[in-house]
Parts: structure tokens; sequence; C-alpha cells
């Protein structure tokens, strides 16, 4: 429809009669018309039906069927201006005005109506009935007749001819026009005041309101306070004109207070339409067509935009779509809950879509171990112009871009294609996985094309609520909700998507050049984990989250949690971009992953970025990455922590298969807490590899206890250490008790170990191992000593119920003052285990810049005969336990095993980083700190596509905030020794320690502010 | 049969005929027209050539010129052609060394070149078993998508041999290598070789089934030929840049000179930014 002016520019408010205008009559359908109204509600534009009717009947035909929170932006003005409905959070209506009539009024109105039915019966002698049922208004039918009962609107012209045949014919000689003079006469002659008098033809109507007060509600509690004009008010109708010689029911809308809006008519207008109305004339079509325009008027946009501070920003310019894999895994959207990876919503031919939801393992085969369980492709829409594709991988890619927007936790998208047939199409899109309502994925992709009009072709995999079932026997429910918007409504789709399609959702529009179409998508997902029907739940879930917020509100919350969350943990740097970004990536995964509302769940060593791993949780999560939550979110912490309560059985379990007692930790856990590293391997030569680490690798026993004591000691969270800590701490040292071997040399050996360095299997007296032992039972024996001091009553059934006497703590200490240790006080060493430093020598300086690690150079046998060392072991236990070893000590091992270690891990890195950084020597640190940074972000090697290496990440933040910053946490309080690289200008960050805030800047004071927690 | 063409040209120089064997087995399982070049009249008869190749062969003689240009004529012919030489082929070379007339040949074609060794003999030769040495770089997975077609006919096992090398890393984007590194063995393993291989079937769309992906430790040139000496390798199909520099084709030049079985060439270029 063209418009013309003044009806050519956006009007912010638009008020209308319904019945005649906005459908032909109450037993229409309003579909029609709810696509545009429901596009300028969401749109911002303020819409108020003014309607003769009552609530009932205009809710069942119309508003009920309007769903969403901008539903706000509707209202109802009913009863011939007697009352006013607006629309709460979930969409149910409001009363928000009403006319009161007095008893006196009610009275006088039903003594008007009846003496006017006698008054014609008395002119006439026929049959008149009055309908007194009505809100402060009766009327008086005129025609009482079966043919006549509801006339529809369009019959207007017969009806009129028929009541004044009817009148005239019985004497009534002025007709209509003469039964509405008398109806007023009468009314004032009863003392009515403000009489309103109005008729539908087949009725006269006496009230004490009418549409002008409609208007006058509508100017006096929408428009002014909102500051819209007269001018941005658009009041349309269909009977303004002169009926049957008195004033249509719609002129009535045309008050003095409303000079300057737009007045436009629909209706036949027999009689020619009053100024200023514009006669349109087309009926409820043509209205139709005049909010789609307008609708057109109003851009479509995505509720979002990106941040601007390229800090804050990874960004992939063009497409190498060989390393697709590695940048679905960087750009990957989590919540700690659920997460995806940042494939292409049209898929490639390397795409490798994948959700997972936290602790919903699968099965692949039986004998196999549990994975991660792959969920459907929620992210899925494609695209086709005119039958084509547009796929990245048909056709031309103009411009291409994806980015990470860490600030807001949002994947941007921005593309140009053309197609073989020249047709350029532009799309730009977004997709989360809310913070702030970690059941929630959101979608949002705007279409433009730019240079042609034709058929478009939109479809979306995952179109109706959906329950997978893994063969573990969790189900998974995922909810969507879909909408389309096109510049003039939001569009229903061709296929819905039922069962016959296979959940495909499909819309075939017909799409002009220049003009923007725009598709929305919400999920909920819930599982078998959480509720006892995923299915219902996930569809009320999303009902209720969209009747309130909308996937505007869904968009705001998350942006809102994640700025939240930014407050707690950012790491500012000055002076070296590089070095802020890559600690922005680290600390944005490391957010992303973790869940404070789930004790069940923990972080899998590439979390919910990728399938490697199988999602398998290692001593990555207590050693890498749980510092990081202790000091910045210790809910998350906690959450991580209580997980490895919650698999105390199965670690005792294992403990008393392999002959001990006590807790020994999966290496590999999954959902239960039981092992699950895989017991072979084949290699890439072919050769079949025995992993033995499921079995020796048994220094996360110490790992988890020594996470424990760090959250324990940061937090005080005295509940956590009652309800789980202790009893981890317990039961670890236990174990470590039951490990031990007395040797003739009179010491407690730990033998037939794999340590950190696993290039080294059944080793005896790895020095980690021995180490975190060590210090893991005098924990045991404190707490042992702790419990009975402050809380006899917990220690009294935690004794008991671990049946641990007095006795078995002071075993434990004398056991860790015995320990062999493998530390030679002539040098100042540690041996890594007994016999390193009898094995071949190999110096690596001779393998600079190497691109792969030495067991792949070399050869694993021959590493596992040399001095070579695939990851910090000694020096990662002197990294965790720093006070135990005086300064000299520190050097010496660091320069002793820091030239023999290969790096074959990522964990390595960050740990020489923070070493290296805390010893002084700055250069090595920044070395380390690069090449931690770029394990994921420089991949041009591969190792990001299956997934982030969050331990890594978190051992960057390590580096950064322990090395760099120096930050140590002493009895008192954290205290800095910082020593910045050179570049970096300066640092800021917070920790949390013991419920108290602390914020860090460097140069600066040690804490420029100190609060408690709880403010937000 | 298809529309492409295998192509000998035969001169008379060392044991030209080593190629035939080859060039029939080729087109029978590509369903090619086999066209044999006669580069010069005291060439192996057309008879002989008939009795050996099957009545239906093509053979023509060269008009006269350099035999280089007579390849290429009778190539730039049928576009869709595979050349298979003998590496002596024009003027003969010491052994192991290409010919000039091959080395012309390789270096201003695009078309597939299957060289064979005259030491090679003129006894059957049936694929069974190819061997693809992939330095993990786009460009190669990429030029190496002819021989899908060809290993699927012939239902072959396909080798693909990646040598980790202490310092390598192309610069090429999209380049995918030993890892640098193997935090957990029975993970990074597995995981790395899915990846290598959907990227190369991302490029070469070979069948998964017929597929291995090995990987050696050294110099490439050193385990592809010991590869294919070990496990019966009947074609090595190389990725080729297209250039004899000295210090780019030592790998290549190696594996010409030393390999086991016949060498199919396949010219590669490198993947651009952004496409």
């Amino acid at each position: 429809m063209k418009l013309i002016p003044p009806l050519d520019r956006p009007f912010r408010l638009l008020a209308f009669d319904w019945d005649g205008t906005a459908v032909a009559s109450r037993a229409d359908d309003s579909e029609p018309i709810r696509g545009p109204v429901e596009r300028l509600l969401g749109a911002g534009v303020l819409i108020v039906v003014i309607t003769g009717t009552n609530l009932g009947n205009v809710d069942e035909q119309f508003s009920r069927w309007i769903r969403g929170p901008y539903k706000r932006n509707l209202y109802l003005a009913t009863n011939r201006g007697s009352e006013v409905y607006g629309f709460d959070a979930p969409g149910n209506p409001v009363l928000l005005w009403r006319r009161v009539a007095s008893e006196e009024e009610e009275r006088l109105l039903t003594e008007t109506a009846e003496a006017v039915r006698g008054e014609l019966v008395a002119r006439t002698n026929l049959e008149v009935e009055v309908v007194l049922n009505r809100l402060n208004r009766r009327k008086v039918d005129l025609i009482p007749l079966p043919e006549w009962r509801d006339p529809p609107k369009s019959e207007i012209g017969r009806l009129a001819a028929a009541v004044e045949s009817r009148l005239r014919g019985a004497g009534l000689e002025g007709g209509l026009r003469q039964a509405f003079d008398l109806a007023g006469s009468i009314a004032r002659a009863k003392g009515l005041s403000d009489p309103r008098i109005t008729s539908d033809v087949k009725h006269i109507e006496v009230g004490l309101t009418d549409k002008s007060d409609s208007v006058a509600w509508i100017l006096r509690e929408l428009a002014r306070p909102r500051a819209i004009p007269n001018e941005d008010l658009l009041i349309g109708g269909d009977e303004f004109g002169p009926i049957a010689g008195f004033p249509g029911s719609d002129q009535k809308m045309i008050i003095p207070e409303a000079k300057g809006a737009v007045f436009v008519s629909v209706g036949p207008e027999p009689g020619g339409v009053p100024p200023p109305v514009i006669h349109l004339g087309g009926g409820p079509e043509r209205f139709r067509e005049l909010l789609a325009a307008q609708a057109a008027l109003h851009p479509v946009e995505l509720p979002l935009s990106p941040s601007e501070d390229p800090d804050w920003l990874l960004v992939e310019e063009g497409l190498v779509l060989t390393r697709e894999h590695e940048f679905e895994s960087l750009f990957s959207l989590a919540n700690g809950y659920v997460g995806t990876r940042g494939s292409l919503a049209e898929g490639s031919a390397l795409s490798a879509p994948a959700t997972f939801v936290a602790g919903v393992f699968d099965v692949a085969e039986a004998g196999s171990v549990p994975a991660l369980a792959t969920m459907p492709d929620w992210t899925r829409i494609a695209g086709a112009v005119e039958g084509r594709p547009i796929r990245l991988d048909a056709g031309e890619n103009l411009e291409h871009r994806r980015m990470l927007d860490l600030r807001q936790g949002v994947l941007w998208r921005e593309w140009r294609h053309r197609d073989p047939s020249g047709k350029v199409t532009r799309v730009r899109g977004l997709r989360l996985a809310s913070q702030a309502d970690r059941h929630l994925l959101a979608q949002s992709v705007l279409l433009t094309p730019e240079n042609y009009r034709g058929r478009l072709r939109i479809e979306v995999l995952l179109s109706r609520a959906s329950l997978v079932r893994v063969t573990k026997g969790t189900v998974v429910a995922f909810a969507p909700a879909t909408v389309l918007e096109t510049p003039e409504a939001v569009e229903k789709p061709a296929s819905p998507g039922s069962g016959e399609d296979g959940g495909v959702m499909r819309w075939d529009l017909p799409v002009e050049a220049g003009r923007t179409y725009r598709l929305d998508r919400v999920l909920c997902v819930e599982t078998s984990r959480d509720v006892a029907e995923p299915l219902a739940a996930a569809r009320k879930h999303l009902d209720d989250v969209l009747s309130v917020l909308g996937i505007e509100g869904v968009l705001k919350a998350h942006r809102d949690a994640w700025s939240d969350l930014w407050r707690l943990a950012d790491v500012q740097v000055q002076g070296d971009p590089d070095a802020q970004r890559a600690l922005r990536f680290a600390v944005y995964h490391l957010l992303a992953a973790a869940n404070p509302e789930d004790e069940r769940v923990s972080i899998g060593a590439r979390a919910l970025t990728g399938a490697a791993y199988l999602g398998h949780v290692f001593w990555d999560t207590e050693i890498f990455m749980l510092p990081f939550y202790t000091l910045t979110i210790p809910a998350m912490a906690r959450a991580l922590l209580m997980y490895r309560h919650h698999s105390l059985p199965a670690a005792r379990a294992k403990a008393a298969r392999l002959g001990y007692r006590g807790a020994l930790y999966a290496w590999e856990s999954a959902d239960t807490g039981e092992e699950v590293a895989p017991p072979f391997m084949i290699a890439p030569d072919g050769a079949v590899v025995r992993i033995f680490a499921g079995t020796q690798e048994q220094h996360i026993s110490a790992d988890v206890a020594y996470g424990v004591w760090r959250y324990w000691e940061a937090t005080g969270d005295g509940e956590f250490l009652l309800r789980a800590g202790a009893e981890i701490l317990l039961e670890t040292a236990r174990f470590w008790a039951s490990r031990v071997e007395l040797g003739a040399d009179g010491r407690y050996h730990i033998r037939g170990v794999i340590g950190p360095d696993e290039y080294h299997e059944s080793v005896d007296d790895d020095a980690y191992t021995n180490g975190m032992a060590q210090w893991n039972l005098e924990r045991g024996a404190e707490v042992a000593a702790l419990l009975p001091r402050h809380w006899p009553e917990r220690w009294r059934s935690l004794s008991h119920s671990l049946d641990l006497g007095p006795e078995e703590p002071r075993e434990w200490l004398r056991v860790a003052s015995r320990m062999y240790t493998g530390f030679d006080p002539r040098t100042g060493l540690f041996e890594q285990f007994s016999g390193y430093f009898q094995l071949e020598p190999i110096d690596l300086a001779a393998f600079p810049q190497r691109t792969a690690p030495m067991s792949v150079l070399l050869g694993l046998e021959r590493v596992g005969r040399s001095q070579v060392v695939k990851q910090a072991d000694v020096v990662m236990l002197i990294c965790l336990l720093w006070n135990r070893f005086p300064p000299s000590v520190r050097e010496a091992n660091f320069r002793f095993y820091e030239p023999r270690t290969d790096h074959g891990s990522s964990l390595s890195p960050p740990i020489h980083a923070l070493v290296a950084a805390r010893l002084g020597d700055l250069e090595l640190a920044e070395r380390y700190f690069r090449q931690t940074a770029e394990i994921d972000l420089a991949n041009n090697m591969g190792n990001a596509a299956g997934g982030v290496h969050l331990a890594a990440l978190g051992g960057l933040w390590q580096a950064a905030v322990f090395g760099f910053a120096g930050l140590e946490l002493r009895p008192e309080g954290p205290v800095l020794e910082p020593r910045l690289p050179r570049r970096w200008r300066g640092m800021r960050f917070s920790v949390e320690w013991r419920g108290a805030r602390a914020e860090f800047s460097i140069p600066g004071e040690p804490a420029t502010v100190w609060g408690r927690v709880g403010a937000p | 049969m298809s529309g492409s063409a295998i192509l000998v040209p035969l001169d008379v120089a060392a044991r030209p005929a080593v190629a035939l064997p080859v060039a029939r087995t080729l087109a029978a399982l590509e369903r090619a027209r086999l066209r044999v070049l006669r580069l010069v009249a005291r060439a192996l008869a057309p008879r002989e050539i008939r009795e050996r190749l099957g009545s239906e062969a093509d053979v023509f003689d060269a008009r006269k010129g350099h035999p280089v240009r007579a390849i290429l004529e009778a190539a730039e012919e049928r576009p869709d052609s595979t050349i298979v030489l003998s590496t002596q082929v024009g003027v003969a070379a010491p052994y192991g060394v290409i010919g000039r007339v091959c080395r012309q040949v390789l270096l201003r074609v695009t078309c597939p070149v299957v060289l064979v060794r005259p030491d090679r003999g003129l006894g059957p030769w049936e694929l069974r078993h190819v061997l693809l040495p992939h330095d993990g770089t786009p460009a190669t997975s990429a030029a190496i998508r002819p021989v899908c077609a060809l290993a699927g006919a012939a239902k072959a096992r396909l080798s693909v041999l990646h040598a980790a090398r202490q310092a390598f890393q192309p610069p090429e984007p999209g380049s995918f290598t030993t890892p640098r590194y193997l935090d957990q063995l029975q993970h990074e393993w597995p995981a790395w070789s899915r990846e290598f291989l959907e990227r190369l079937e991302s490029l070469c769309p070979l069948d998964p089934s017929q597929l291995r992906l090995c990987l050696g430790r050294g110099r490439p040139e050193g385990e592809v030929v010991l590869f294919a000496q070990e496990h019966a390798v009947d074609l090595i199909v190389v990725a080729w840049k297209g250039t004899f520099e000295p210090q780019r084709a030592r790998v290549f030049r190696a594996i010409v000179r030393d390999a086991p079985c016949p060498v199919m060439v396949l010219r590669a270029e490198p993947e651009r930014e952004g496409s």
C-alpha cells in the first residue's frame, strides 16, 4: 500500500475502532490483523482498540491471541468509552480505568430507556425492546425482529432502510432521527446532565460515556505522560460521517483536545466524512494494509548491538573453512548449564555444530566410556533465494565476520553473500546462552535482500518441543519459540514444523530489495536431572519468560548478568592489548563454564565448547581453574567442590578396588565420579597404547583436597567445610595413609604411580605425588583437630560415620613426617622420581621452536627413558606449596627442571609463567605467558578444534594474578608483590577474601577498595 | 566410458613401455580412453602397442617438433587427460633423475601426471593401496581430489601419511599438523586423527572406510618411501607446488627418485585467505 501524506510517517500511537474497522464482524478471525499489530507493538508503538463491546468479546476475538512482553503496549477501550484495560507481565488484562455510575445515574439510565421505549410504542404501536445489562448505558432496540437480530456492518444500508421503513410506516414520521432526538430530550428531562446518545441504527443507546471518553483517556494517560504529540496519533474508524441523518459513532472520537491527530476512515461513508478525517475506504482489508504499511516504517533491527571496544571482541575476518572447528570452539557460548559451539547457522562441509548440557552423558556403545552427549542443532537456520541456498560454500562471500563479544557473552555474525545469479543477501545475527536464566538459548537473525526481489525460503530445525533421551537414561527437553518478522508483520510459517516435516519450520516469503526480515528464536532446555517432566517444564518456563520478557528482555537480562560477572572477575591490563584480550578470553570461557546452581556437575577439560575429552573431568578443575572461581565468584568454586563430595562414594569404591582405604578420585570422571579413563588407545602410527592414568595417576586425590583447603582458606565457608570439605580432606588423607609403603630406609614411599609428568609411568616416589600426599595427610590431621574444637557435634557424627578414631589422624602426621620426598639438601633439588637422575639427558635446546612434542619426535619409549619432562612436576609442587620451600630451593629446582621440560601438555606453560614471574625472571615468564595465550588464540595447529583448553586458560589467569601481580593469600589477607612485564603499564583486578572484596590497582595502593561482599 | 583420457607418450629412451601397464589399469579404472602418443617413428610399433593395450587404444604419431610440445598439444586436446610417462622419456638421464622432457611436462601441465620409473618392469599393475603423503595444508587436500574417484573405482586402501617434524608450521591458513600439546594421549590422538581426516575430507571427499591416517616421524621423503616399501603401496599421490627450486622440491624429488611404485603428481595451489 502506498501511503499518502500525512499517513506516510511512523505514528507512535494508533487508536482504532474495532467492529467494521479492524474486522468485518465479531465472528471474524482476527488473524490477518494480528501480524501487523504484533509487529507494531514489538516496535514500541502503542495500540488502543476502541470498541462498544465488552472486554470478554474483544479479548476472545483478538487480544488473547497476542503474546509476548510487547503486549504491554496494547490497550482495550471497551464498553463505549466506559473502561480501559491494559495487560500485565504475563499478558492478562488489567482494568486501568472505569467510569463508575452512581445509583442515581443507573436509575436514570433505565428510566430513560424505558421512557423512550414507552414513547415509541405509544406513537407507533411497534414492538420495541430495551436492553438493560450494559455498563453505563441502555439500549433501545428499534427492530427486534429475528432477521435483524445481529446485522453485520456491511448490511448497515439495508438495516437503515428497514428501520426507517418500520418507524415511518408505523407513524413516526421523523424516523430514526426523531427517535434519536426523542431519546436525548427524554434523558435530559429525566435529569441526566450529560447524556450520550448514540445509535448503531438498530439501537438507540443512552449512556454516560462514548468514544470521546476513550480518546480523552488516551490523550491524558498515554500520550501526555510519554510526550507523544497529537501529530503522532493516528485514529481510525469506519463511521465518521452521518448515517441516517445523525453523526456516525466514530465522530465522537474527534474531540477538541485531539486537534492535530490524524483521523482516517476505512468505512463506506455514504454521507461523506467530516473534516479532518481522511477517507480511505476499503474496509478492514484496507485497514490491515494501513497497519502493515505503518509497521514497515519502523526499522527491523537486532535487539542488541556489539560492544564497541575492540578489547572485548574476538574477531574472525573472512573465512578459512578448514579452521572452522577451531573457531567453533573459540566462539562457543555457554553458561555452565548448556553450551553451544559457534557454528555457522547454515552449516558447511566442515561444520560440527554441537550443544552440550552439563552432566548429560551418553555411552555410544557397550564397553565404551561415557561421553558428553551432543544435543540437536538448535542453531540451524537455512536460507534460500529462488531455490538457491545461501551458503558460504556456494556463491561468493563479499564480507564475512564473526565476533565473540566477551563483554556481553554474545556471538555476532555479519555476512554479505552473492549467489551464482548475482543476488546479494546481507545477513546479521546474534546468538547467546543466557547467563541470567541458564535454561535459555536465544538467536536473532536479520536478512536483507540488497539487490533483488523474489522468494526467500527460511527454514529452522528443532522447531517444536522435542525430547532427547540419551542411553544413560537422562531425558533432555527443548522447547522453542520462533518468530519471523517482515517489515509489515509477524509472519506465520508456511510449514509450522509438525511431525510430518521432521520438525522443520519453513517460511516462503516474497521479499523486496532493501527491506529487512528478522527471525528470533528462544529455546528452553530442561532435563530429567532437574525436573520430573522436562518437556512440560520447558514449555512452561519458556511461556512464562516470553510473556514477561520477550526476546528483548531475555537478551537484556543476559547482558546485565554478564556485566555483573565482569564486575567481579575482570582483569584489566594497560599497555598490552594482546595480553588484555587473552586474559578476557580466558575469563570469558571460565565464567561460561561454571554453574553455581548445580553441584552435581564439574567442568570437563574442554568445558562445554567441544566434544574432545568427552566432557571428562580431570585435576584440571581443582588445580588450574578453581583458584579463579574461589577468588572471584566463590559460589562457582563451591559447586565444583560439591561435585567432588557427591562423587566420594565412587572415590571410596575405587580405592577399595585397588586395595586401599579412604577416597581415591577417578583420574577421569563423568556424571557419577566413577573412573572413566579409557584403558587403551590406538596411536596414529597404529600402535596400541595401554593407558595407565586411570590406575596410576593418583595425585588427583591430593589435588581435590588441595582445592578444598584453598577454598576453605579463602572463603572461611564453615558450612561447606562441615557439610563436605572436611569429609573430603579426611577421606583423601586416609587414602594416602593406606597407600604408602614403609621402606627399609624407615621412610614412607609411594610406588608405581604417574605424576603430572606423564612421560614416565609406573615410577616410584614421584616428587609431586609424594609432596602433595604429605600435605594432604597434614591437612587431614589439621581438620581432624579443627572440627572437635569448633564444631564438636559435627565432628562426633562425621568421625562416627567414617569410623575415624583419634589415633588415625596422629598416624597421618607420623606418615607425613616420614614421607620420602626425594629432596637432596646438598643440591637443594628434588629428584622427580627414584632413578630420574640416572636417565639419559636430552638437550632440548637442540630442538628449538618445535611444533610437536618430544613424545612425537622421539617416540614415547625414548622419552620415557630420558630426563625429558612432559610438564611441570617438581615445578608444579613448588608452585602449589610455595611457602613450604625456601627461595633457594624454588630457584634451584626451577632452573634444573625448566630446561628439561618439553611442555608437551598445555598445562605446563602457564605454571612456568607463574613460577618464573614469582622468581623475578620476567623475560621467561612473558615468553611462557604468551605461549599459554597462544594455545587457543593463535591456534594454527588445530589444538582448539575439539574445544578450548580451559585449564590452560585458568592457568593464564593464575600466571597474571599470582605471577605478575604477585598475589599472595596470607592469613591476614591478600597482599601483592607485583612484577609486571615490561610492556604492562598497569593492572587492575579484584578478589574476594573471606566475604570481603579487595580491588587491586597496580601501580597503586595494595588494595584501593576494601568492602564487605554483598553490596552489588 | 567417460570423457577422460589416459595419455601415454612413448619414445625410445630407456624402457618407455613401462608406462603401458600402469596406463592400461588406470584407463580401466577411470573408464577413460587410452591414447598413445608416439613421439618418434622408432618408438614401439602401433601393432605392438595394441597387443599390449587392446585394440581400442588410439595410437597416433606426434607431429614434427619437440616432444614436450607434442605432449602438451596432445594433452590440450583432451583437457581431462592423465598423462602417464616414464621418468626417462625423452633424452635419457642418469638413474633416479627426472628426465628433461618429463621435467618440462610436469612444469607446464596442470593435469595429473603419473611417473613410472624405468626399472618398474613391464609386469601388470594393480591398484590396491594408495599412499597420500600429506603436509597438513588445505592446498594438498584440495590437490589430491582427483584421486577420490580412482581409489573408489579400485576399492583401494588409502593411507594418509603425515610426518611429524621438529619445527614445521606451514604458513597456509587452515594447515593442520602434528599437535604441539598432547595433554592426554587417550583423548588427543583420536581427536587429532578425526580432525585431520575431516579437514581432508571436506576438500577431498574420500571414502572414510578406505581411509587410514598414519603418523610418521622425521624427514617426510624418507618416511614416505619407507612406508611405501613396508606396506606394499601401489601408487604414491603427491601434491606438488609446481617448482623445482632446490629448497622446495627436495621432498618431491626424493619421492620420485626412491619410490618403489609409480607416483601420481597433482598440482597444488595454496589456498587463499578468505576463500
